[in-house]
């Protein structure tokens, strides 16, 4: 594996969540979900009793008396008739009656009718989350059974802009050729920087330079404004301290990176041989992802907005990643009926989320030292995608209602 | 000595099963009877009173309200009451004189008596019985006792 460079982390998936549980858990929704049906008979027992009821308030009225056995008590009748036929006693809740005649029964009826078709439907929603809730844990667990893995990777940024493709080959793979590319990018950098550098001492504070780093292409060819503004000056130099942050990240980068490459490829090879143990691995894994975060981000904060496109693109593999990352992410999406789109689906699934997952990497990028990897940056981005889901919040909003 | 927990243990579970499985639904379900005939005893002695009153205030015609369902109600009227139709059971209504449904409700009211002696009867024999299990279930594995 020379030139490779392993980026992510391989976990079984049924070391996290074992058959078993998952399959004790889908069998715990199918009981509520069991439940709820009960719930649902019994309403729909209930409008079937209220149209009942509206068709004989409307049809009551059509004659001044009908023939009936009066009930006298539980368990006897008198024949007798009923009388008065326009009007009625209804029921307006807390024991308050009100004289009613059979055309304001039935506005008063339907509009129970209505409450209680509201029910039902939130009763449907829930039963809707509830299955695919259910769906989720056995294809979990069945997928825990045949023996997949979770990858995981924290999102990388290439910083070449003409070679996209590189960023979604390099996922998954574990033994790709981005490190040479990478390479020849800082050298590029690197020399563009010193060119910068030294026509800027030459131009000295009178002039400024009229493109922002920030949005330019690395290799476009670079133009002097001969007359200066003090805006653009100023974002000049701020563009040109990030580049200096940058370039000492980059250097520390380099140094690490040959450490790295020597721990990661034994974690290669064992990995390659992982049979039995993958468990230990995958912490080794991550380990190594941790301590390589801190460069991924601040390459981020240099390149940050430079390529929408190219953002994208690196954000579906990483999103791709997310899918799988979080067992508690992974939960609260099940209870989204959309659940089923996003494992057979990917690319749909990102291309909503493709937003709030960048507006995530790139609000939480500030410079990191190489002692404090931010692992937090990845949680903030799950979590923001995840708030952001609209059918969530709907159907919460609609179990609520439908408790009361 | 470990066959014999192992033994013992298997027995101890077998017993709690069928307690579970067996005695407590018994008890729950004979309850929920007991529950019915103690509500047939309230409509009854109800119908009783009713009956009474009717009868000292000698009125032949009666204005009430029928409960259409949902808690509406009409106006009904009953031009005479001296014929009433009781359930004596299996859907079967007979039509008596006040005093004829008296005689009928107070037979009634005896006979289901009797059966709330008897599901109380049965309620305490499923008791006792848990009661008993529970304490061979104790000997077994040999926890003084309380």
């Amino acid at each position: 594996m020379a030139g490779g460079e392993v980026k992510g982390s391989v976990t079984p998936l049924d070391s996290d969540f074992s058959p078993a549980d998952a399959q004790k858990a889908a069998a715990r929704v199918q009981d509520s979900i069991a439940d709820k049906k009960k719930e649902l008979a019994r309403l729909q027992v209930f409008v079937s009793d209220n149209t009942n009821l509206i068709n004989l308030v409307q049809r009551l009225p059509d004659e001044l008396s009908h023939d009936i056995m009066v009930p006298f008590g539980g368990a006897a009748f008198f024949p007798g008739k009923l009388i008065h036929t326009n009007e009625f006693l209804v029921l307006l809740g807390e024991g308050y009656y009100a004289d009613r005649t059979a055309r304001q029964t039935v506005e008063i009826l339907k509009r129970r009718g209505k409450s209680l078709e509201s029910q039902v439907e939130s009763l449907k929603a829930v039963m809707m989350d509830l299955e695919a809730e259910a769906k989720f844990f056995n294809s979990t667990a069945s997928e825990a059974a045949e023996g997949f893995v979770d990858i995981r990777e924290e999102y990388v940024e290439e910083l070449n802009k003409n070679k996209p493709e590189s960023d979604s080959n390099g996922a998954s793979t574990s033994d790709n050729p981005t490190i040479s590319t990478a390479d020849d990018e800082y050298a590029r950098i690197m020399a563009r920087l010193d060119e910068l550098e030294k026509e800027e001492l030459e131009q000295g504070s009178d002039s400024g330079a009229d493109e922002e780093l920030g949005e330019s292409e690395i290799s476009a060819p670079v133009e002097y404004d001969s007359s200066s503004d003090e805006d653009e000056k100023f974002e000049a130099t701020a563009a040109f301290s990030k580049y200096q942050q940058y370039l000492k990240n980059k250097g520390n980068e380099i140094l690490q990176k040959n450490k790295l490459e020597n721990t990661l490829q034994d974690s290669n090879n064992e990995e390659s041989s992982r049979s039995a143990s993958g468990k230990p691995i995958g912490g080794n894994l991550q380990q190594h992802v941790k301590e390589q975060s801190p460069l991924f981000h601040s390459s981020i904060s240099v390149k940050d907005g430079s390529s929408a496109s190219k953002a994208e693109d690196a954000h579906v593999t990483a999103q791709k990643h997310h899918l799988l990352l979080d067992p508690k992410e992974n939960l609260r999406k099940a209870s989204n009926p959309n659940i089923e789109n996003s494992s057979s689906n990917v690319g749909k699934q990102t291309s909503q989320t493709g937003f709030s997952a960048r507006r995530a990497f790139t609000g939480s990028i500030v410079e990191h030292d190489d002692a404090n990897p931010p692992i937090q940056s990845t949680k903030s981005s799950s979590n923001q995608s995840t708030g952001l889901n609209p059918a969530k919040p709907v159907s919460r909003f609609k179990m609520q209602k439908g408790n009361h | 000595m470990a066959e014999s927990l192992d033994f013992r243990q298997q027995k101890v579970r077998k017993f709690e099963e069928f307690v579970d499985r067996r005695l407590k639904p018994d008890l729950v379900n004979a309850i929920a009877q007991r529950d019915k005939v103690f509500e047939q005893q309230k409509v009854f002695s109800d119908l009783k009173r009713n009956i009474e009153v009717l009868e000292k205030s000698g009125a032949t015609s009666l204005r009430t309200r029928v409960n259409l369902g949902s808690e509406v109600y009409m106006q009904a009227d009953v031009p005479d009451t001296r014929h009433i139709f009781v359930d004596v059971g299996l859907g079967f209504h007979v039509e008596f004189t006040w005093s004829e449904a008296l005689d009928f409700i107070s037979v009634r009211e005896a006979r289901l008596a009797r059966q709330v002696e008897e599901y109380t009867h049965l309620i305490a024999d499923i008791k006792a019985q848990i009661k008993l299990v529970y304490e061979g279930i104790r000997e077994l594995l040999q926890l003084p006792a309380e």
